[in-house]
């Protein structure tokens, strides 16, 4: 039987969730890295096969074009909330003797702090890991958590952000995301994830014509 | 919801009560919460882990679909059914819940555990060294420190000029 260890290293794309076909055939990517200078800056499309282990390799971050709303505030938190969990695992790369299910569990749990201490505009404390439909109680059964929701001043939903430290979002369950969140049927659903130090962020939301590559990576740290 | 695994077996168990017998057979510290009917299981399912409200969410998702959509994966053969396991990824205890529920599940059905994590298939009785593993503590880590260096870094939260 073919485990993890036997599938490829670059993320595999579900249908749903396919990348910007390229011209050449082969999928693009927009790549970029989180130097400690606090801004991100524009590298050229790269794929970097890491170690398998997670904890080892240099951290990268891969974009998918597809990822790119053209929506300047969804566009700018995905590149804060991508530079956030990069430096998650840059700081978490060198911890000694975690398994893959510890390791992810430290990862989503810095992340999720992380997230809520930065005040990111559109995020309030309590759109990390919410549970949904809203106003039901974390014990509710039948509810649904979400790891980071993005409110435009009204307080509409207007991205869904999921960290996968595993494999991609199953299309059904992009589908239930929206749906008990109660957002419309084409808010984004960007998967913030790694497989090894390989980082991408997906949306469902595919635009065949929103490919701007990087450039939701140019945003500054520095606006608040 | 981030961390997932799924238990594809060719039977099911009738009933919540009949889980939780599975889940007692092995000697876990695992109630579930029995006032959703099993078959209706489409979200979150409490539990109590050695008396702590926890739980994971829980969906009968469509095993052909799954398997469908995981072509490089080799399943073995076509399983009947696929019992899907989701939880907030920060939360250790969910992540304990789901893996106890997960391999009693898969030893009374027969089943196989697939660990989303790391892309690797587990029977019940390899599931068990996860269980044990995730039952240990967690390592001393200074969180908010780790936290503080990040948005440090980025120039985020107070941190921000």
């Amino acid at each position: 039987m073919k485990t993890g260890a036997d599938r490829p290293l670059i993320p595999r794309v579900l249908p749903l969730f396919c990348p910007v076909t390229p011209q050449n055939g082969a999928p693009r990517y927009a790549a970029l890295e989180t130097p400690a200078s606090g801004t991100q800056t524009d590298a050229a499309p790269n794929v970097v096969l890491p170690s398998s282990d997670p904890r080892y390799a240099a951290t990268q971050v891969t974009v998918y074009p597809s990822a790119v709303t053209l929506n300047p505030l969804i566009d700018g938190t995905t590149a804060k909330l991508t530079a956030i969990l990069v430096q998650v695992m840059n700081n978490l790369e060198t911890w000694p003797g975690l398994t893959p299910q510890r390791y992810g569990q430290l990862v989503h749990q810095q992340f999720a702090d992380a997230v809520v201490a930065a005040v990111l505009p559109g995020i309030a404390a309590n759109d990390v890991e919410t549970t949904f439909p809203e106003g039901w109680s974390y014990r509710s059964a039948d509810s649904i958590r979400t790891d980071v929701v993005l409110r435009d001043d009204s307080g509409t939903i207007i991205a869904i952000y999921d960290v996968k430290t595993g494999r991609g979002l199953e299309p059904s369950r992009v589908d239930e995301l929206r749906a008990k969140t109660g957002s419309s049927p084409d808010t984004p659903v960007i998967e913030l994830r790694f497989e090894g130090a390989l980082l991408k962020v997906q949306s469902s939301a595919l635009d065949l014509a929103a490919e701007v590559g990087p450039a939701c990576c140019r945003l500054p740290f520095k606006e608040t | 919801m981030s961390m997932e695994l799924w238990v594809f077996s060719d039977k099911q168990l009738n009933s919540i009560a009949d889980w939780q017998a599975a889940i007692d057979a092995e000697a876990f510290s695992l109630k579930l919460d029995d006032s959703t009917p099993f078959e209706s299981l489409k979200g979150f399912l409490p539990a109590h882990l050695r008396g702590q409200l926890t739980g994971f969410e829980c969906y009968h998702d469509d095993a052909g679909k799954l398997i469908r959509n995981n072509s490089d994966l080799n399943f073995g053969h076509a399983w009947n059914y696929v019992l899907a396991f989701r939880w907030v990824g920060s939360k250790v205890n969910e992540l304990r819940a789901a893996w106890m529920a997960g391999t009693a599940y898969a030893r009374a059905t027969g089943g196989v555990i697939f660990d989303d994590q790391e892309g690797k298939f587990r029977n019940a009785t390899e599931a068990l060294d996860v269980v044990r593993d995730v039952e240990r503590d967690m390592p001393e880590i200074d969180h908010k420190a780790l936290v503080d260096q990040v948005l440090r870094d980025l120039k985020l939260g107070p941190y921000r000029e």
